[in-house]
């Protein structure tokens, strides 16, 4: 009976793994603008969240999850590329595999966000989750949510071509 | 422009980026996620293995000697978060220059795992939460809290590495194991105190503590070269004298 529940775990990990792979790769990619990295990160939740799998599972959005860990691991990936790399610019390793239609002000404005509004953006307005979803996904509270949203488009906004551009956001 | 057309203006903006990347796909098959899970599941090594690699450097814990050799009031009192743990007699908090203390911070994961209650998952405060004690002579122990967990009767104590076996510390219960890392990527500083790229074998006894709330929490107590019944010996009499207190 446990090998049938491992399979059947693996199975529906197999069904999540394929639907959500590519849309959760391309927000990480928008993030942290380099192919190559994002995949790895994108892989590494993917693995955690197979580690998981039966807590993941029960989330209302496994994908939210997902990205969430990925944003999180690229800190960790920055944090660990710090210390093995006295003299290296984050901006430097990222331009390497740097997509010519992640070249946009706006995006670049993105990855300049704190990580938690970049992953309340990333939830919000890249996978489309409602507020609560994303307070959930994210272990803080809708209003957490609400002031991170809006201090990042305060942030974005400086990046829109528009005639209230220098608009103050109250 | 107002929150309501600035979000839905960045929406737009980013909906086309993210639309214009659909050529962007996984290679990776998910045959090759699942068999890396499986691998890490079974060696997963929490922060306090940093303690254990204290082999990798030939460091030497003489233990029985100091234990119950001084009066109690000498003792250093380690804080991690809200709990005490009495160190044995001649251990001192190492200095954040010492090789023992380069081993945490050189361990320690930055991503860690997720923590296990209220279905909410968040990376583990090791880095505030983990310390490292030297003694005169060389010996180094390291101490780290792992995250909250609840138990289930399928899993008591998810933090324990696979194959872990029981054992009683003073009044808690706890599991203790044996396990090997290997040692990688070594940078710089880490190389100036000596440590090397390579196996290790290590020891960790996982104090299972409770928490509040239903919830337990481990204790996690490394320490290379000790037998198990010396390892258990420092942890009864660290927690014992120390006596737990949880804020």
């Amino acid at each position: 009976m446990r090998v049938v529940g491992v399979e059947h775990d693996r199975g529906e990990f197999a069904e999540f793994y394929a639907a959500a792979r590519d849309d959760c790769l391309r927000v990480v990619v928008i993030s942290v603008s380099d192919r190559q990295l994002a995949e790895d990160l994108v892989a590494e939740a993917f693995t955690r969240a197979w580690m998981s799998w039966r807590k993941v599972r029960r989330l209302a959005e496994p994908r939210g999850w997902v990205v969430r860990v990925a944003l999180n691991a690229h800190v960790s990936w920055w944090r660990r590329r710090r210390r093995e790399v006295a003299l290296g610019s984050h901006d430097s390793v990222a331009a390497a595999g740097q997509d010519p239609v992640l070249d946009s002000s706006l995006v670049a404005a993105l990855r300049r966000l704190p990580v938690r509004q970049r992953q309340v953006i990333a939830l919000r307005l890249l996978l489309d989750l409602d507020t609560a979803t994303t307070a959930e996904m994210l272990g803080i509270s809708g209003g957490t949510v609400a002031s991170h949203l809006h201090r990042g488009l305060a942030a974005l906004r400086r990046e829109l071509p528009s005639r209230n551009d220098q608009e103050v956001i109250r | 422009m107002n929150d309501d057309s600035t979000l839905s203006a960045v929406r737009n903006r980013l909906t086309e980026v993210r639309d214009a990347l659909g050529d962007v796909q996984m290679s990776i098959p998910v045959s090759e996620i699942v068999a890396k899970g499986r691998r890490r599941r079974t060696g997963r090594v929490l922060a306090a293995a940093a303690a254990c690699a204290a082999v990798a450097v030939g460091i030497a814990v003489p233990l029985a000697a100091g234990i119950g050799s001084q009066p109690a009031a000498a003792r250093t009192v380690i804080r991690l978060a809200s709990h005490t743990f009495r160190m044995p007699a001649g251990y001192r908090l190492a200095a954040a220059t010492s090789s023992c203390h380069a081993f945490a911070v050189y361990m320690v994961p930055s991503s860690g795992v997720p923590l296990h209650a209220k279905g909410v998952f968040q990376n583990p405060p090791y880095e505030t939460e983990m310390k490292a004690a030297a003694s005169a002579s060389g010996g180094c122990i390291l101490l780290a809290l792992a995250p909250r967990y609840t138990p289930t009767a399928a899993i008591p104590d998810p933090e324990a590495l696979t194959g872990a076996h029981p054992v009683h510390v003073g009044r808690y219960r706890g599991l203790i194991s044996h396990t090997s890392v290997f040692l990688t990527g070594i940078d710089r500083r880490a190389a100036e105190h000596g440590i090397r790229p390579g196996w290790s074998r290590l020891t960790q006894l996982f104090v299972r503590l409770p928490a509040g709330g239903g919830q337990m929490r481990d204790l996690v107590i490394g320490a290379s070269q000790l037998s198990d019944a010396a390892l258990i010996r420092i942890a009864a009499h660290g927690l014992s004298s120390g006596r737990v207190a949880r804020g």
